[in-house]
């Protein structure tokens, strides 16, 4: 399946969207779940662009593939180490008022994966992210 | 994304919002909904018909608007969530600090 490399900056965010949209589509997800998946890719990718690289430009690359029952995502980024799944999730039971947005996106990823790995290797953080072609509801 | 002004519906100005709530959208729903406040809005329908998908960028705007709509006394009432805008809401627990409801007119009736 395909790959895509772009410069870590909103700009690029429809563009790898897009591009995950369509590789979930051809592995021939249904669009519940090419939805959650568009949704996980989008969270990791805007924390990448906004904190990977806090004082150069960088790129992100992201690799699709599909086992029987999976459909993955490799996302690297040659930014800061940051282990995304270790960070800590969202206090969800606090009032309007008290309520920060802060972990959510990482809340998100967790929810919609079947799996995910982190390492970092070769001076690249690598995210594998796999989902679950069809999840019971 | 698309936002509407469907326009005034007893003392609540309704929007629809249309397509995609992203990281590049979402600031473009706060504008919108900020200048409606500005105009003196204080209480507001969101109506999610139409919006196939939200992410974090997207509850964050949602949230700050509320959290604006409330510092000024007034409410912002969410409708019509379907598929995994609906799922989203609910898994970020959404569902219990911002009042939704299955339609614009259920939300009329109920208020």
């Amino acid at each position: 399946m395909g790959k895509i490399g772009l410069s870590a900056q909103m700009e690029s965010l429809e563009e790898f969207l897009d591009f995950v949209v369509k590789e979930a589509g051809r592995a021939g997800l249904p669009s519940r779940r090419i939805s959650e998946i568009r949704l996980a890719a989008e969270e990791v990718l805007v924390n990448i662009f906004c904190y990977a690289y806090p004082e150069t430009k960088g790129d992100v690359s992201i690799n699709c593939s599909e086992g029987e029952d999976v459909f993955v995502l490799e996302i690297l980024d040659r930014g800061i180490p940051f282990n995304m799944m270790a960070a800590p999730g969202p206090d969800l039971s606090s009032c309007l008022s008290d309520r920060c947005v802060g972990g959510l996106g990482i809340h998100f990823v967790k929810k919609m994966t079947t799996k995910a790995r982190y390492v970092r290797e070769k001076e690249q953080n690598c995210l594998t992210l796999v989902f679950e072609k069809c999840r019971e509801e | 994304m698309k936002i509407h002004q469907i326009g005034q519906k007893k003392e609540y100005h309704v929007v629809a919002v249309e397509g995609r709530m992203d990281a590049v959208s979402a600031p473009e729903f706060e504008k919108s909904l900020n200048a409606l406040i500005a105009e003196g809005a204080l209480k507001i329908i969101v109506d999610f018909e139409s919006l196939d998908y939200i992410s974090s960028a997207g509850l964050r705007s949602v949230l700050i608007t509320a959290k604006k709509i409330q510092s000024k006394n007034g409410s912002i009432v969410v409708v019509s969530l379907h598929g995994t805008v609906k799922e989203i809401f609910e898994i970020s627990g959404f569902s219990t600090i911002i009042p939704i409801h299955g339609s614009v007119d259920a939300a009329l009736e109920t208020t």
